[in-house]
This record gives C-alpha cells, sequence and structure tokens, in this order.
C-alpha cells in the first residue's frame, strides 16, 4: 500500500506540473488574443488620425514656413472642441492628450491614450521642443485584462500641392 | 489470509482505481486542451489572414495604375451593405479597373462544419468568385460620411457618399472539443481609402 501511495503522490506532482503547464499556455493565448484586438484598436486611431488635416492652421490655408502651426505646448483641441470627443476633432494633434475606455469590444475592456508631438525628419524617434512640418502620433492601448500595453506610433507629414 | 495482507490489497485496489480515474480525467483534460490550444492559434492566425487581405484590397479601393481611368474615385464604391461591398479597384496593376465584389455566404451553407454559426467569405473578381472557410462568424461593415455620421444601408447608387468604413469580424473555430469554440475579434475603425479624395 504504501508503494501505491507513493505513486500517487508522484502523480499528483506530475499533474499539478501539467496544470501549471496548461495554464501558462492558455494565459499567453488569451493574451495574445487582446493584443491583436488591442492592435486593431490602435491602428483604427492612427487610421482617423491620419485622415485629417496636418494643423488647424492648413485647414483654410497653404503654408511655406512652419510659423503659422501650432506651438508644441499647444498641440491639442482648440477652445470649443470636446478632447473627450474624437468626432469634434477636425486637425492631427487634436488627439493630444486624447484618452478613451472602450467597452464595446467582446474580447475586454480597452484603455488607450494618444500623445502628438513635433519630430524632426533627420531623428523621428526623438520629440523636438519647436515646430516642424512632422507630427508624431504615439497610440498606447492598454487593458487590465493584459499583461502588457500596445504601443504604436506614425509621422504624418505636411504635404501641399498645386 | 492475515488481515493486514486483505487490508493491504483492498487499499492498493482502492488507490490504484483512484490513479486511475486521475489518469483518465488528465487524459481528457490534455485532449481538451490540445484542441483548444491549438484551435486559438488557428482562429488567430486565420484572423490575421483575413485582416491582411481585405486591408490591402480595402485600402486600394479607387486605385487604378492609370489615373484617368477611374476618373471619379467618389463613384469608386458601386454597392455597399452591411455584409457586402462592390467596388472598382486595379487588382493586377494593368491600368485597367476591375469590379472586385466581397460578401458573406449564409450559414446554412457549411453543414458539413460542426460550428453551426460559421460562414464562407466570397471575393469576386470580374464575375470570378472565390470563397474562403477561415471560420467567420462575423462580417459586419459600417459605413460613415464626411462628418462622421453613420450612413443608411443599402448604398446602391455612386456616389454612395462613403468616407469611411467599419469593420467587424469575428472568427471562430470550424470545429472544437465539447463545442466550446474560441474565437478572435477584430474591429478597423475608420479605415479611410487613400483613394476616395479624403484630402
Amino acid at each position: 500500500m504504501l508503494l501505491a501511495l507513493g505513486a500517487a503522490i508522484l502523480l499528483s506532482i506530475t499533474i499539478l506540473i501539467t496544470n501549471k503547464n496548461i495554464l501558462t499556455t492558455e494565459d499567453v493565448l488569451y493574451d495574445s488574443n487582446f493584443e491583436i484586438t488591442a492592435t486593431s484598436i490602435g491602428t483604427s486611431l492612427i487610421e482617423d488620425a491620419s485622415k485629417k488635416k496636418f494643423d488647424e492652421v492648413t485647414d483654410t490655408m497653404a503654408i511655406e514656413k512652419t510659423l503659422p502651426l501650432t506651438a508644441p505646448e499647444l498641440l491639442g483641441t482648440e477652445p470649443g472642441e470636446d478632447p473627450t470627443n474624437r468626432l469634434e476633432f477636425d486637425d492631427f494633434d487634436d488627439y493630444n492628450g486624447y484618452t478613451f475606455t472602450d467597452s464595446t469590444m467582446p474580447t475586454a475592456i480597452f484603455d488607450y491614450k494618444c500623445k502628438v508631438e513635433y519630430v524632426d525628419e533627420t531623428d523621428p524617434n526623438t520629440a523636438i521642443s519647436k515646430k516642424s512640418f512632422h507630427k508624431k502620433l504615439t497610440v498606447k492601448v492598454w487593458s487590465k485584462s493584459m499583461k502588457d500595453t500596445v504601443m504604436q506610433s506614425t509621422i504624418y507629414s505636411y504635404w501641399y500641392f498645386r | 489470509m492475515g488481515i493486514a495482507v486483505l487490508f493491504d490489497l483492498v487499499g492498493s485496489v482502492l488507490i490504484g482505481g483512484i490513479l486511475l480515474i486521475t489518469l483518465m480525467n488528465l487524459n481528457d483534460s490534455a485532449t481538451r486542451n490540445t484542441y483548444s490550444f491549438s484551435g486559438e492559434l488557428i482562429v488567430q492566425e486565420n484572423l490575421v489572414t483575413s485582416v491582411e487581405v481585405l486591408e490591402y484590397d480595402f485600402r486600394k479601393i479607387g486605385y487604378c495604375e492609370d489615373p484617368f481611368a477611374i476618373p471619379n474615385t467618389k463613384r469608386a464604391i458601386l454597392f455597399a451593405d452591411s455584409t457586402e461591398i462592390t467596388y472598382l479597384t486595379d487588382v493586377d496593376f494593368d491600368a485597367t479597373p476591375d469590379t472586385v465584389r466581397y460578401f458573406l455566404g449564409p450559414a446554412s451553407e457549411l453543414t458539413g462544419t460542426p460550428n453551426p454559426n460559421d460562414r464562407m467569405l466570397y471575393q469576386e473578381i470580374n464575375g470570378n468568385v472565390a470563397g474562403v472557410n477561415l471560420g467567420i462568424t462575423l462580417f459586419k461593415i459600417k459605413y460613415f460620411g464626411a462628418l462622421g455620421e453613420e450612413l443608411s444601408l443599402p448604398r446602391m447608387y455612386p456616389p454612395t457618399g462613403i468616407f469611411s468604413m467599419q469593420i467587424d469580424i469575428r472568427i471562430e473555430n470550424t470545429s472544437a472539443y465539447d463545442e466550446d469554440y474560441r474565437y478572435a475579434f477584430w474591429r478597423q475603425i475608420r479605415l479611410a481609402s487613400r483613394n476616395l479624395e479624403n484630402r
């Protein structure tokens, strides 16, 4: 009987290890599933922002110098625009500071935050504190159900042709 | 036979029985998880494949190698409904516009798969239809106008006034252990085609 008890203990340990492996795999699969949806949210936001005009001042006129553009510290919604309502955004930098909680996804509840800053064409990964013809949008998407945060970014450059 | 031997024998049989039941459960659990995990992987891969194809194709709505072949890109979308879209594009870059149609087949079509909700997604290029079963159970498109307003459906007569779209895709396993279907979801909000005079 002692032998049988020993076998039971040995089997229990094996089962526990197997169970742990199964749960770890399950965890990874769920996480990647959430990350797929988070990626779709990120790309959607980038799509949405990319179809807006470059700056508030480029709505009605073409510019050749950076001087009329919005100052770096003022990137964001203009007075009269609701910073929580994306439908009211009319230019790319209105997304600066935009945060939202999306509970409409069937997989999980997602939070996201956007940041817009000027970048230089020679070093697009570093924000600059002066105006330029290039703005970088960084979107961070996370969820309580996810282990990590999905971060995506895009650079939108001003162009005009006659 | 002494009482101790009998006790040993009964105890061993009892513990052996418990071990056997545990092993059977473990085996069942392992089979279920193998199905489930490989199913989840297939679902995620299928979703990514579907999205890659759809995004690539939808971004080229109104595009043609010869820009004069589709002179008014606002008329590039010929028909739009919640599970169907027909548009002009240049699929093979031969400077000739092609008519592309995406539509979802009925659930009753796939009676061969255990999942009762999976449907075929069809791509029709100039009348040639090709269908694929990737386990799509939801393929829904919403359309938005220039001011972000949702457009009523169907949009039958170009120009349809479509400025952007929201594509919802849900993919499930075509078969699963104990009908426990895994799923993955993608929502591409406002995929704006670059060729629809959006700027």
